[in-house]
């Protein structure tokens, strides 16, 4: 277990999507996310639950923040890896942690159960039709309990579609 | 006895999960909310993973924002786009669901039932073939993504709205898929699939 301070994350923009489409793209802002209020404020709902939840269970926070940088990584999504690994150091996550969590090979030295994690993230992320109840099987006997093991599948699956939530939003503010 | 499905079908499925549900009992009311109250499950469809004990989460407020909005991208075409993201996933599961909800639109299976056999560069209309090569670039390649993705989509009539629309509707798929495909596995049911409140 990596140690984690207590320290709660801070807060961001109203909005993490468009404040990164903002930065990245320049203004203005997508403007028919505004007639997607709904969708809007549960995207950003469900973030905040996952990644900066007030009570967490199962991972930690920097543990899932490292899923979550795991993610952007592996689909290649510059504004949440750098999002992502600004979190990771507000966490006090150590750059030697950082700098093995984006290396394309995981075999570098890291922390048994994050390794696990990573691995899990790669597969879920990029093969997700090869996925098997062995695998779930594995985790298990590597130490993950039933609440990991669903945070980390909830986190994957989440990150995939923010991801593809932010390339969209990108391409909509590039077309302006 | 129940038979794993191992070939895309419009025929019905059930899903069966993995990690038994009696097992969840073990963990605390707490850290089964924390895991799974953003679990965006539609467990309105019979077999759907009962991933949620607490019924006041069954139905997650950003599937129903995202699948059932009103205004916007035609539902048809939703759910067109809901069927190749899955597809291309290999999420049988989504795939024979969001199928039916497809053919119960259109009244014919032929679009659904050429993509499952010839794939996603199976020849059609413009317009659906524009949505089509947008689910398939952004399900798996959403880094490449360029202002002529746009333009193509525009070209065939898409507002700037329908474009969001149709990109939630390609990662809440995306989402869906890998609560699906890593948690369980579908199998044979002879239910059909209820329609949604």
């Amino acid at each position: 277990m990596i140690p984690v301070q207590t320290r709660q994350p801070l807060t961001e923009g109203s909005d993490l999507l468009d404040t990164l489409v903002d930065i990245h793209s320049g203004p203005p802002p997508v403007k028919v996310r505004g007639q997607r209020a709904t969708s809007t404020g549960a995207i950003e709902e469900s973030y905040r639950t996952l990644l900066l939840p007030a009570e967490p269970t199962g991972l930690s926070p920097l543990e899932r923040t490292l899923v979550a940088y795991r993610v952007a990584i592996v689909t290649n999504s510059a504004p949440l890896v750098e999002h992502y690994r600004g979190q990771l150091r507000r966490l006090g996550a150590t750059v030697a942690l950082v700098d093995a969590a984006e290396r394309l090979s995981l075999d570098e030295p890291l922390p048994p159960r994050i390794h696990t994690l990573l691995q899990q993230v790669d597969r879920l992320t990029s093969e997700p039709q090869t996925a098997t109840r062995d695998h779930l099987t594995t985790l298990q006997a590597q130490g993950l309990s039933m609440p990991d093991i669903l945070s980390l599948t909830q986190l994957v699956a989440f990150l995939n579609f923010q991801v593809r939530t932010l390339a969209g939003l990108q391409m909509l503010a590039a077309g302006v | 006895m129940t038979i794993p499905i191992t070939a895309f079908t419009l025929a019905p499925l059930a899903w069966r999960p993995w990690l038994e549900p009696l097992d969840y009992a073990r963990a605390t009311p707490t850290s089964l909310l924390l895991a799974l109250e953003n679990a965006p499950l539609r467990t309105t469809a019979p077999g759907a993973p009962r991933l949620m004990p607490d019924p006041a989460v069954t139905r997650p407020l950003l599937v129903s924002a995202i699948l059932d909005e009103p205004t916007g991208l035609p539902p048809v075409e939703r759910e067109l786009a809901a069927v190749i993201v899955s597809y291309v996933n290999g999420c049988l599961y989504s795939a024979a669901f969001y199928g039916w909800r497809f053919v119960q639109l259109t009244q014919t299976p032929t679009i659904i039932e050429r993509i499952f056999a010839e794939g996603v560069d199976t020849p059609l209309d413009p317009r659906p073939r524009a949505i089509v090569d947008y689910a398939v670039k952004l399900t798996l390649m959403p880094d490449r993504l360029l202002r002529a993705d746009l333009a193509q989509l525009r070209a065939v009539g898409l507002s700037d709205l329908e474009v969001l629309d149709l990109t939630h509707v390609v990662a809440l798929v995306t989402w869906l898929n890998r609560l699906c495909q890593t948690l369980g596995e579908p199998v044979a049911t002879a239910d059909e699939p209820t329609s949604l409140p």
